[in-house]
């Protein structure tokens, strides 16, 4: 989910990249942002596993990749809302309280329901399924960014 | 020792023992000359971003905005009609540095730097080997300048190094090595400042929210100083906080120096100290307004413009207070006495044709012309020129001034008063060309052509395509175009500029080929 928001980022960007970088510099900047969203993607794992451990075993660890898959994906929805209304000025308080507690409830709803309907435990490891096979192609383009960026700043 | 050997080992292993004084014979010589001749002085730059001269009571604006440069100007070379060789940062500051106009250098877009070929063309290099450089840009597009000239620079102070918060990941001494590609891949992407979705999904916008954060608590901590909220270039910052750390760097220079300073105010937000907020606003001043321009994006009303004006004035006024102490400080600590001080713009700011700022496809005089005052090493008389003058002049003039050889490539000339001579017919160019690519041929652009007290401004855009002339000494605030009616004049600097362009043009024709265009 980091990757392919990074990846829309740079497809985004590149038709301004296009008036003033040659091809180098552009996959150069792609393997920057690819980099990151390898540290990115750690960082919200190791978050989520810490969840896992820290909440009781049923409410978390039991069927992790899906109640994952829902934090994350609740998460994610927040989180582009709210870099919609960022601006130069942090927006109010009751905005910030709004988002989270619909985020928190909308969490903690799909994984109930999740939890109790076999269906939709299906559904949703099925999806969860189709997605890791991105991992085949985001993994290694990651660990070669990190090698690029290293390259790039030290040698 | 046989007769014929005329040295013999014992006397050879002698002078040997004087060889490493050999090797550093040829840097006593050219300490021992850095001692003895003009070319010794400190050339110190200031680049006050988004500085119009159109605002400064020492060319004649009403409100006495910045009491603080007239004394400065009264021990100084005062140039009555300099101009900027772009309309906002990138390209103002390349050339400035560069001493080629955009056409050459490259640099138009927002993000972009020099173009590969040019980056060791510069004032660093060129002053790099007598003098000791430092460059500090509070501007992040300008410090991405800075960044493609680290390899000429002793010193390149980070550009968050003087405000009060420290927020921009790509400055890091870690990613110094590729700044450029890291501040394109960093700022304005994977974390996004002001509108805008970043590239990292979660740590972009929490990131953003904790500066957000941080940056209120510190507005309100200062609310008693700064009512309008403190001056801001991403990251908040204190005026005298600024000078402070400016004039921390001048006290502690390696001499002889060559200090590119590169200052945020008075670009906008415009946000004055308390003792300016309101100054001028019952003056009783009613700047006269033109209309939108077609090529104008922004709509502002002549209400809105009249008041970021007086705003931009207040915020003149504070900043020529802090200016005071740097002033001071170059006075008292001798450096007047020793350098050459330069004071001088990127580009203007416009508050006129529903325009508020300088992003714009627009080429008129407060968006181009800049102040620029020199200052020779111990001048006590103020001295005036008035014929017309460019950014890209200034390259060439330092180079003289410290005894350099001047580059053959610079597109400017020697400044009257410092070496060079008054040129009336000169033509000064500006270009505007931020949505053309850079390897390609100008296709999309605005570009005005100054010559004597006229000016030809060509637009070449999808929408819109045409010239406009003005008579710049019957008509300063540029309202009545003269093209339509084909005076001889306008036909003259059409055909030179055409000229010109289709010259600037040539190196990058081939470029369309692989593209399907027909050179």
């Amino acid at each position: 989910m980091v990757h392919s928001w990074s990846v829309r980022a740079f497809l985004y960007q590149v038709p301004s990249f296009l008036l003033y970088y040659k091809l180098g510099k552009i996959i150069a900047i792609f393997f920057y942002m690819m980099a990151f969203a390898l540290l990115e993607s750690i960082l919200v794992t190791a978050a989520l596993v810490l969840l896992g451990f820290v909440l009781p075993l049923k409410w978390f660890r039991e069927g992790f990749p899906y109640k994952a898959f829902l934090t994350v994906s609740v998460a994610a929805g927040a989180m582009i809302y709210l870099q919609s209304i960022l601006d130069n000025k942090l927006p109010p308080k009751e905005t910030f309280l709004l988002l989270g507690g619909i985020s928190f409830a909308a969490v903690v709803l799909l994984i109930l329901l999740a939890h109790n309907l076999k269906f939709l435990q299906k559904v949703l490891l099925f999806i969860v399924d189709r997605l890791s096979i991105l991992l085949y192609l985001f993994l290694p383009l990651s660990t070669i960014g990190l090698v690029v960026v290293m390259i790039r700043n030290f040698w | 020792m046989s007769p014929d050997q005329l040295v013999s080992r014992r006397d050879f292993l002698k002078l040997a023992s004087f060889l490493p004084m050999a090797a550093f014979a040829n840097q006593w010589g050219d300490i021992l000359a850095a001692g003895n001749t003009p070319e010794a002085h400190n050339v110190i730059i200031f680049v006050f971003d988004a500085w119009s001269a159109h605002h400064l009571d020492l060319y004649g604006y009403v409100r006495e905005t910045m009491p603080n440069l007239t004394c400065f100007a009264d021990r100084a070379i005062v140039y009555h009609n300099h101009y900027s060789a772009g309309t906002y940062t990138i390209p103002g500051t390349a050339s400035l540095l560069s001493g080629l106009y955009p056409w050459t250098h490259r640099a138009f877009q927002v993000k972009s730097g020099v173009a590969a070929q040019h980056i060791g063309r510069q004032a660093f290099a060129v002053l790099g080997g007598k003098h000791s450089t430092t460059g500090y840009s509070q501007n992040k597009y300008a410090d991405v300048l800075l960044g493609q000239s680290e390899n000429y620079l002793d010193a390149h102070i980070r550009l968050s190094s003087f405000n009060l918060q420290s927020g921009y990941p790509y400055s890091q001494p870690l990613l110094k090595n590729d700044s450029q590609v890291a501040f394109s891949s960093l700022e304005a992407n994977i974390i996004e400042r002001g509108k805008g979705f970043d590239a990292s999904l979660f740590i972009g916008p929490l990131y953003r929210t904790g500066k957000l954060y941080e940056k209120s608590l510190l507005v309100e901590r200062c609310r008693e100083r700064y009512p309008r909220g403190l001056p801001e270039v991403g990251e908040v910052f204190l005026l005298e906080g600024l000078v402070d750390g400016i004039i921390d760097t001048l006290a502690n220079l390696d001499q002889p120096a060559f200090v590119y300073l590169h200052t945020y105010p008075p670009h906008e937000p415009y946000r004055p100290t308390a003792k300016y907020d309101g100054l001028f606003e019952n003056d009783g001043y009613r700047p006269d307004i033109v209309a939108p321009h077609f090529l104008s994006t922004e709509s502002n009303q002549a209400d809105e413009l009249r008041r970021a004006r007086r705003s931009y004035d207040e915020y003149l006024a504070s900043w020529d207070a802090e200016f005071g102490r740097v002033y001071r400080f170059l006075e008292e600590s001798g450096l007047l006495g020793n350098s050459y001080v330069i004071i001088t713009s990127d580009h203007g700011e416009m508050h006129d044709r529903g325009e508020i700022g300088h992003i714009s496809r627009l080429i008129y005089t407060p968006l181009i012309h800049v102040p620029l005052l020199v200052s020779r090493p111990g001048q006590r008389q103020r001295e005036d020129v008035t014929v017309n003058t460019s950014c890209v002049d200034l390259l060439p003039t330092i180079a003289s001034l410290t005894g350099c050889p001047i580059p053959e490539w610079s597109e400017g000339q020697l400044l009257p008063g410092l070496g060079g001579s008054e040129d009336l017919l000169r033509s000064i160019f500006v270009v505007e060309a931020k949505a053309n690519s850079s390897f390609l041929p100008l296709q999309r652009y605005s570009v005005s052509l100054t010559k004597d007290r006229y000016r030809l401004t060509s637009y070449n855009y999808p929408k819109f395509q045409g010239y406009e002339f003005f008579d710049l000494d019957r008509d300063p605030a540029e309202s009545v175009d003269l093209y339509p009616s084909h005076p001889a004049v306008a036909v003259m600097m059409q055909d030179e500029l055409l000229e010109r362009l289709f010259e600037v043009n040539r190196p990058y024709r081939n470029n369309l080929l692989p593209l399907g265009f027909d050179s």
